[in-house]
């Protein structure tokens, strides 16, 4: 098990799609931090309540990404990945995760 | 005894050659300069009879723009120039200084005598034109403050227009005590959108004087300066011309926070992507108005369409109007308006939009928040 603090680990100003929106984008979160952990563990745990706040285009790059870009399919991260936020304002953005997820096609 | 310098003949042939090689240059530069002034003054009257003198004039600038004997122009602006009551008016004058500045015309006076009132969002235009005005002319402009509106200079002054074009304060000022002003602030794309939307949240906050919530300030305003990096200054070649501006106001009594971002780019109406067919058949008949493409880069669904465009981007500009009591969400976008209301009257939401289509463009996108916290 893995556990992933989005404001620790990676930014607490996470903002972008790709990395020429800024140097903490979606596409870099997935691709350092999110694809890494679910490959080497079978259960990951992302806190996301330590950050400044989360835009559409990095949400839906960093998880909506993972299934975009066949990396895992739906039922895989329901398995493996767990969104935890223990204050209430953040739980728009753990809807929003899932939301992403879902809606994402494979390309 | 002193020694008298005797020049020779050689060099007293010298200096005169000297003399008359400057003055033959003199003579040049001065003849040069007086044709290139005629063939203007040709240019303007001959083009007079078929086509408008300047593009951006029109019934609300015709008083006001005129030109010169030399040939540059004097712009005076309106009494009132706001968004809301006097629009037409007010984009009319802004898109005569862009187009001036753009096409390097030559001004001479951009004119603040008549000016009773000024909103601060066309204060945060305003100051966005005359900001690129002064970075063309390497920031030699002025300013003759004594004609000015006491009421303007002071609102003015607050908002930090003399600090942004690098021009000395008024010195008497007394500032309104009920409102503060976050200072203009001008930024560029490509710079860490989000370390610059944490510090200018910590700052509203600073004015504000207590905690809001911050996650969908950050949210909209991060997604609207990474907006302006992706889609706003797609043509534009020069690095230097991708900026945008934003400033802020609270008026305590009130308890009104209004944030207003705006950027001299494409506009959203020319950057959306068209989703569906009829979209674009619409459009391509120019029955799709400027009003209509911002509504439709505001749903939901266009996200989901794969369409990389602004829609979820502004989504998240709604987030933080809704989320308090009374918050408002204004878009202006080349010639159209989008409004969205949003109140909580008990358990009862309310989320009214309205539109609206103007003739003349804002030259670019203004996104106005405001709420009541």
């Amino acid at each position: 098990m893995k556990t992933i603090k989005i404001g620790a680990d990676f930014s607490e100003t996470p903002v972008g799609r790709f990395p020429s929106d800024g140097p903490f984008s979606g596409e870099r979160f997935r691709e350092e931090f999110l694809k890494p952990a679910l490959n080497e563990n079978n259960k990951v745990i992302v806190i996301i309540d330590d950050a400044e706040g989360y835009g559409s285009s990095f949400l839906n790059e960093a998880f909506g990404g993972l299934v975009q870009k066949r990396y895992f399919t739906v039922a895989d991260l329901k398995k493996k990945l767990e969104i935890v936020c223990v204050d209430k304002n953040y739980q728009i953005y753990h809807d929003l995760i899932w939301k992403h997820i879902n809606e994402a096609r494979p390309e | 005894m002193s020694k008298v310098r005797q020049s020779t003949p050689i060099s007293i042939a010298s200096k005169r050659r000297k003399k008359r090689a400057k003055q033959i240059a003199l003579f040049k530069r001065r003849q040069a300069k007086a044709l290139r002034g005629l063939r203007r003054q040709r240019g303007h009257r001959k083009g007079f009879k078929t086509r408008p003198v300047f593009p951006a004039f029109n019934v609300h600038t015709a008083s006001s723009v005129t030109r010169t004997a030399d040939c540059k122009l004097c712009i005076e602006l309106p009494r009132n120039l706001d968004f809301e009551d006097n629009y037409e008016s007010t984009a009319s004058h802004f898109a005569v200084l862009r187009k001036a500045v753009h096409e390097n015309a030559p001004i001479k006076h951009l004119r603040f005598d008549k000016l009773n009132s000024i909103s601060p969002s066309a204060a945060l235009v305003l100051a966005s034109e005359v900001d690129r005005w002064n970075q063309k002319v390497n920031g030699r402009l002025n300013a003759r403050l004594r004609t000015w509106n006491e009421e303007v200079k002071r609102l003015l002054c607050q908002m930090g227009y003399f600090e942004l074009l690098g021009l000395k304060k008024p010195d008497s000022v007394l500032a309104d005590g009920n409102t503060t002003f976050l200072r203009f602030r001008r930024g560029y794309t490509g710079q860490d959108g989000g370390a610059l939307a944490k510090e200018l949240r910590v700052e509203i906050e600073r004015i504000v004087g207590e905690s809001i919530q911050k996650q969908f300030l950050f949210e909209g305003l991060s997604e609207a300066i990474t907006n302006v990096g992706q889609h706003a200054y797609q043509n534009a070649t020069n690095m230097t011309l991708r900026q945008w501006w934003l400033s802020a106001s609270y008026q305590r009594k009130e308890r009104k926070l209004c944030v207003t971002f705006f950027d001299q780019g494409d506009g959203i109406p020319q950057t959306l992507p068209r989703a569906y067919f009829f979209e674009l058949f619409k459009d391509t008949f120019h029955a799709w108005t400027d009003s209509q493409k911002i509504a439709a880069a505001m749903e939901v669904g266009r996200s989901s369409t794969k369409k990389e465009g602004r829609g979820m981007g502004l989504q998240n500009l709604v987030e933080f109007a809704k989320v308090h009591k009374k918050g408002q969400l204004s878009i202006y976008s080349l010639r159209g308006m989008y409004r969205r209301n949003f109140s909580v009257d008990g358990f009862q939401q309310c989320n009214l939009s309205s539109q609206k289509n103007h003739f003349v463009s804002i030259g670019g996108t203004l996104i106005e928040w405001s709420v009541m916290l």
